[in-house]
C-alpha cells in the first residue's frame, strides 16, 4: 500500500490541510486536479471515536451495526441518504433458504449444496465458490435469526423464483424488503443505535502502515450536491465495514464497465445506488473485480418508471402459471424460470418485442396473494383482453402461431413435463384456457452489479497489490463482488448481505482496537 | 427542541416571536430582504399578508388583488380555497403558509438565532399534523396512491422528503415512481 508518502506519519498534516487547503490538495491538483485520486492523511486528531463505523443503511449495514453491537462495539451507523434502507427498503422482499421448514412441510427436498450449484450455474461458474458457499451454508440460520431475532413476518407460501431448482423463497408479509428493514430499524432502535442519515463517506482514511483507522464524512449532506455537507472525521478503533450497495444508479460508472448501458435505459435502483463508496475503496487500494457483470432485471415493463408494480405479477404469476410471448413470432422464446441473465438476455433478443401472460385463472390466483393488479390495469401496466384474439391484435402477434404455442403448453401440463422450454412445472400447475387474458410487455432495466471490493469469506477487504485482507476494512452486500459470479439469483441478495453483514459486524467487533 | 401544542391545520393560533426567518440565504438571494430585522420579539402580525415587505423589487400580487396586508391564510382561503383552481398550492413556499397562519419561524426552529438553527425533528411537524398514521387514513383516498402509507415503511413517510418549507416541495416517490402528486 502506497500511503507512506502521503500519510500523517511523515507528513505530519494539520487538520486545516485535511480540508483541502493544505499540501494533499496541491499535489493532487498538480496530478489531476482536486479530488483526484489519492490515499486521505491521517488527521492529527479525530472529531469522533467509536469502535466500529458502518457505512450504508441496507440489510447488509443494518446487520453489521447490529452484530458488532451486541458483541458489545461501540457503533456509528451512516447512511448518505435522506432515508434509511438503500435499495433493501424497495426491494421485493424475497429470501432464499435451502432446507427450510416450509419446503418439508410442502414436500420439497432441498439442500445448501442444491442451491449452491445453482448459484454456480447461473453465475456462468465464475462466482467465487467460497462466498456461495457461506451464502447458501448460512440460509436457514439467517432466516431463523430474522424470525427469532428481529421477528420479521413471511408468508406461508414459498415463491419459486428463475433459476432455483426449487421453490426456496420466503416473501415477506407486506412484499417488500421494508418487512426486514422496518425490524431491523426497530431492533437497532432498541439497542441505541439510529442511522445517521444525509451522511456521506467522503473518504477511508488509511494509514501508512497499511490498516484503516477512520473515515472523513460530510454531515448534512444534500445528495444532488456531491460536494456539500460539513466535514467531519470519525475514528473508527477497530474497524469501517462498507455495506454502500451496487452503482446500478451510476451511468458513468456503469458504463466504464459495459458501455452498453447507457444513460438512456432505466434502473430498478434508488438514486444512492452510485459508485462513490467504490471509488473510495479502490482509492485506498480495495482490489475491484468482475465489474462488468451487470444485471438486468427481466420482469420490467416499458410502460412504468423503475422497478415498478410489473415484476409482482410478472415473476410472481405468469413465469409460474403463464408463459412469455415473442409478439413476432406467437412463440415461447425463453423458460419462463430460468435465471435473470438468460431471460433478459432473451428478450433483448427479440429486440424487446415481448410480452408475459396469463389467463383468468393466473389472474384470480394474483390476486389471492396479494399483487396489485387493480392498480396495474388502472395505470396501464398490465392490460386485459376478453379474448385470446383481442389480446394478439393489440400487440401484433400472429394468432395462429400463438393458439399454437398455448395448446403445446397445455399439452405440456397434462404431460407434466414442458416440451417447449423444460420448465419446472408447479404441483398445483393449470392450464391457459380461460379468458379475460392479461399481459405486461416486457423491457430489461438496470438491476443489480455482480461485481464489486474482492472480499474473503470472513468479508475483509482483500488489498490490490498484495492480495491480503487490509487490515481493518470490511466490505458486505452488493458492495462485495464475486459471490454471484455473471449473474445473482432473486432473492439470493437478501440472504447474502444479511449472512455476510453479521459476519462483518462480528468480526469487525473482534478486531483488536489499534489506538 | 420546542414542540408547540395540538392544534388544528390551519388558522392555528400559536404564539411566535419572530416571521419569515428561515434560510437566509435563499431569502436574501430572492427577495433582497434582510431577515435579521424580523428575529427580535416583533409581533408575528406585523408581516401577515404584507407581501411587499420583503418583495420589494415588484409585487407578488396582481394588480387587481385586494389588499392583503394583515389577512391570514384562512382569508386568503375565502377565495383561495385548496379544492378549486385558485388554490394557492405551489404558489408560495410553505413557510409562507405557515406564516400566514401564525406560524412563524419559532414555532418550529425554537428561539435559536439564525446562526445555529436547525431542521426540526418530524415530531414537530406531528404536534399539529398529527401522527404518521392519522396523515394516512386523511390522505387514504388519494390517486394513484396514498401517498402517506408506503410499502416501504414508515423512514419513506418522513415529512421532509417533501414537504420543505423554504424551497419548493419535491414529489420524492417521483425518484422511483411514476405518481404525480399535487402536494403542499
Amino acid at each position: 500500500m502506497g500511503t507512506s508518502d502521503n500519510s500523517g506519519k511523515t507528513t505530519h498534516m494539520t487538520r486545516r490541510a485535511l480540508l483541502g487547503t493544505g499540501a494533499i490538495a496541491g499535489v493532487a491538483a498538480t496530478l489531476g486536479g482536486p479530488g483526484a485520486a489519492a490515499p486521505r492523511a491521517m488527521p492529527d486528531s479525530w472529531d469522533e471515536e467509536v469502535d466500529v463505523v458502518v457505512i450504508g443503511s441496507g440489510f447488509a449495514g443494518l446487520a453489521a451495526a447490529h452484530e458488532a453491537q451486541k458483541a458489545g462495539a461501540s457503533v456509528a451507523l451512516l447512511e448518505k441518504m435522506q432515508v434509511p434502507g438503500g435499495n433493501s427498503i424497495i426491494n421485493g422482499g424475497v429470501m432464499a433458504v435451502a432446507g427450510s421448514d416450509q419446503q418439508a412441510e410442502m414436500g420439497i427436498e432441498d439442500s445448501a449444496d442444491v442451491m449452491l450449484a445453482d448459484m454456480l450455474k447461473a453465475g456462468l461458474d465464475l462466482n467465487h465458490v467460497a462466498l456461495a458457499r457461506t451464502v447458501a451454508e448460512h440460509s436457514v440460520d439467517v432466516y431463523r435469526w430474522t424470525v427469532d431475532e428481529l421477528e420479521v413476518e413471511y408468508k406461508d407460501r414459498l415463491t419459486h423464483m428463475g433459476g432455483h431448482a426449487v421453490p426456496r423463497a420466503y416473501s415477506t408479509s407486506n412484499g417488500s424488503g421494508s418487512g426486514i428493514i422496518v425490524q431491523q430499524l426497530a431492533k437497532l432502535k432498541e439497542l441505541g443505535i439510529e442511522p445517521r442519515t444525509r451522511t456521506l463517506l467522503k473518504h477511508i482514511i488509511r494509514d501508512g502502515d497499511g490498516r484503516v483507522k477512520g473515515v472523513e464524512v460530510r454531515e448534512k449532506h444534500a445528495f444532488r450536491d456531491p460536494e456539500s455537507g460539513d466535514p467531519r472525521t470519525i475514528k473508527a478503533r477497530k474497524a469501517v465495514i462498507l455495506a454502500t450497495g451496487g452503482f446500478g444508479n451510476d451511468p458513468a460508472f456503469r458504463m466504464m464497465q459495459d458501455p452498453r448501458l447507457t444513460d438512456e435505459l432505466d434502473t430498478t435502483n434508488q438514486p444512492g445506488a452510485t459508485s462513490e463508496a467504490l471509488r473510495e475503496a479502490i482509492n485506498i487500494g480495495g482490489i475491484l473485480i468482475q465489474p462488468s457483470w451487470i444485471q438486468l432485471g427481466p420482469w420490467t415493463s416499458p410502460d412504468e418508471k423503475g422497478m415498478g408494480m410489473a415484476p409482482s405479477f410478472v415473476q410472481g404469476t405468469t413465469a409460474s402459471y403463464g408463459v412469455w410471448i415473442n409478439t413476432e413470432t406467437g412463440e415461447r422464446f425463453v423458460n419462463e424460470l430460468a435465471d435473470r441473465k438468460i431471460r433478459a438476455d432473451a428478450i433483448i433478443a427479440t429486440g424487446n418485442k415481448a410480452i408475459a401472460i396469463a389467463d383468468a385463472t393466473g389472474f384470480k390466483y394474483a390476486k389471492g396473494r396479494g399483487t396489485k393488479v387493480d392498480r396495474m390495469l388502472e395505470a396501464g401496466v398490465l392490460t386485459e383482453y376478453a379474448t385470446l384474439e383481442d389480446m394478439a391484435a393489440a400487440h401484433d402477434v400472429p394468432l395462429e402461431p400463438l393458439k399454437a404455442t398455448i395448446k403445446r403448453f397445455n399439452t405440456s401440463v397434462d404431460a407434466g413435463e414442458d416440451s417447449d422450454m423444460g420448465r419446472y412445472l408447479q404441483a398445483d400447475q393449470f392450464k391457459l384456457v380461460d379468458g379475460p387474458y392479461y399481459a405486461v410487455r416486457l423491457l430489461p432495466k438496470v438491476h443489480h452489479t455482480m461485481g464489486g471490493i474482492g472480499i474473503n469469506a470472513e468479508t475483509q477487504a482483500l488489498d490490490v497489490v498484495t492480495g491480503d485482507p487490509i487490515s481493518g476494512l470490511y466490505v458486505a452486500g452488493e458492495a462485495a463482488g464475486g459471490v454471484h459470479g455473471a449473474s445473482r439469483l432473486g432473492s439470493c441478495a437478501t440472504t447474502e448481505c444479511l449472512v455476510f453483514g453479521r459476519i462483518a459486524g462480528q468480526n469487525a467487533a473482534a478486531e483488536e482496537n489499534w489506538g | 427542541m420546542r414542540i408547540i401544542g395540538k392544534a388544528s391545520l390551519v388558522g392555528v393560533a400559536v404564539s411566535v416571536t419572530a416571521m419569515f426567518v428561515a434560510s437566509e440565504a435563499l431569502h436574501s438571494q430572492e427577495t433582497g430582504f434582510d431577515h435579521s430585522s424580523l428575529m427580535g420579539d416583533g409581533p408575528a402580525s406585523s408581516v401577515l399578508g404584507d407581501c411587499v415587505t420583503c418583495h420589494t423589487d415588484a409585487s407578488v400580487l396582481p394588480d387587481a388583488h385586494v389588499p392583503a396586508t394583515g389577512m391570514s391564510l384562512t382569508e386568503c382561503r375565502a377565495c383561495h380555497s385548496p379544492e378549486t383552481t385558485l388554490s394557492l398550492r405551489g404558489t408560495m413556499p410553505l413557510d409562507h403558509s405557515h406564516a400566514l397562519a401564525g406560524v412563524g419561524c419559532a414555532s418550529c426552529h425554537g428561539n435559536d438565532d439564525a446562526a445555529t438553527m436547525s431542521e426540526p425533528a418530524t415530531q414537530v411537524c406531528q404536534a399539529c399534523h398529527g401522527s404518521l398514521d392519522e396523515l394516512a387514513a386523511a390522505t387514504a383516498d388519494v390517486m394513484p396512491t396514498n401517498p402517506h402509507s408506503s410499502p416501504h415503511g414508515a423512514p419513506y413517510t418522513e415529512c421532509s422528503l417533501c414537504h420543505m418549507q423554504h424551497e419548493p416541495s419535491q414529489n420524492f416517490c417521483a425518484s422511483c415512481h411514476d405518481f404525480e402528486f399535487d402536494l403542499p
